[in-house]
């Protein structure tokens, strides 16, 4: 039973898209900490391929569960990619610390 | 004829009957904790910031987790409502994530504005105090 077309290549598109943006060097920090010490972008990114992996070995076998795990492969890329945005628009603690107005000496 | 099944070992063979539906029906009925993080992430996300800045994504999340509801309902703890869960769980913290980005890109887009003000008119407070007519 092969993997359908379209959602391989949406994920596929997604996963090179979480490359692009740097998803996959995302450091994590003291408030942002996912399993293993890896920030929580990266650590979607990491059960997304897990389970992308297991959707083909399911689908190899024919076992109608492979569909699934595929969706569940893109909702963790999905998640992934909506953390490390989230990570980019973060503000440093350090501005965070200033405050929005100059300070006038 | 006199039949050799007793009354005792009717009795004992329906109670084990029952016994063993019962202990399958809670096996199957046992709520599944994926389903029970969605669950708690859609009360979370639907009084926090998703509820105002990432409602399409909110809404996709619930819809999930309306699949997995519908699907613990006719199934119990079945691998298709724990695979619809895990999916609703991941989409309601995609509304969380998406939510808390934009706040930071509203606030950044003030920040600027404020910053223009400040640029346009140095030395003036950004209240706009004094007004103009006693300036």
């Amino acid at each position: 039973m092969p993997l359908p077309y379209t959602e391989v290549s949406h994920y596929e598109a997604s996963i090179a898209i979480a490359k692009q943006v740097g998803a996959f060097q995302l450091q994590a920090d003291k408030d942002h900490r996912g399993a293993l010490g890896m920030s929580p972008a990266k650590e979607h990114l990491v059960l997304a391929d897990d389970q992308f992996e297991l959707a083909k070995i399911m689908a190899a076998s024919g076992n109608p569960r492979a569909l699934l795990f595929l969706e569940r492969a893109q909702s963790d890329v999905d998640l992934a990619l909506g953390l490390a945005r989230e990570a980019a628009a973060r503000p440093h603690r350090s501005a965070m610390n200033e405050g929005p107005w100059p300070s006038f000496k | 004829m006199k039949s050799n099944i007793s009354k005792g070992s009717v009795l004992r063979a329906t109670c084990s009957v029952v016994l063993a539906a019962v202990t399958g029906s809670c096996a199957t009925g046992s709520v599944p904790s994926t389903l029970i993080e969605a669950r708690r992430s859609l009360v979370a996300s639907s009084t926090g910031l998703a509820d105002v800045l990432a409602l399409s994504y909110l809404e996709d999340a619930k819809e999930m987790l309306e699949r997995a509801n519908h699907e613990f309902a006719l199934h119990g703890n079945s691998d298709l409502c724990r695979d619809y869960s895990y999916i609703a769980e991941n989409k309601f913290e995609l509304a969380d994530a998406v939510a808390r980005a934009e706040l930071f890109r509203q606030t950044k887009e003030d920040e600027v504005i404020q910053g223009r003000i400040l640029r346009s008119e140095p030395g003036r407070p950004p209240t706009g105090w004094p007004p103009a007519a006693v300036r």
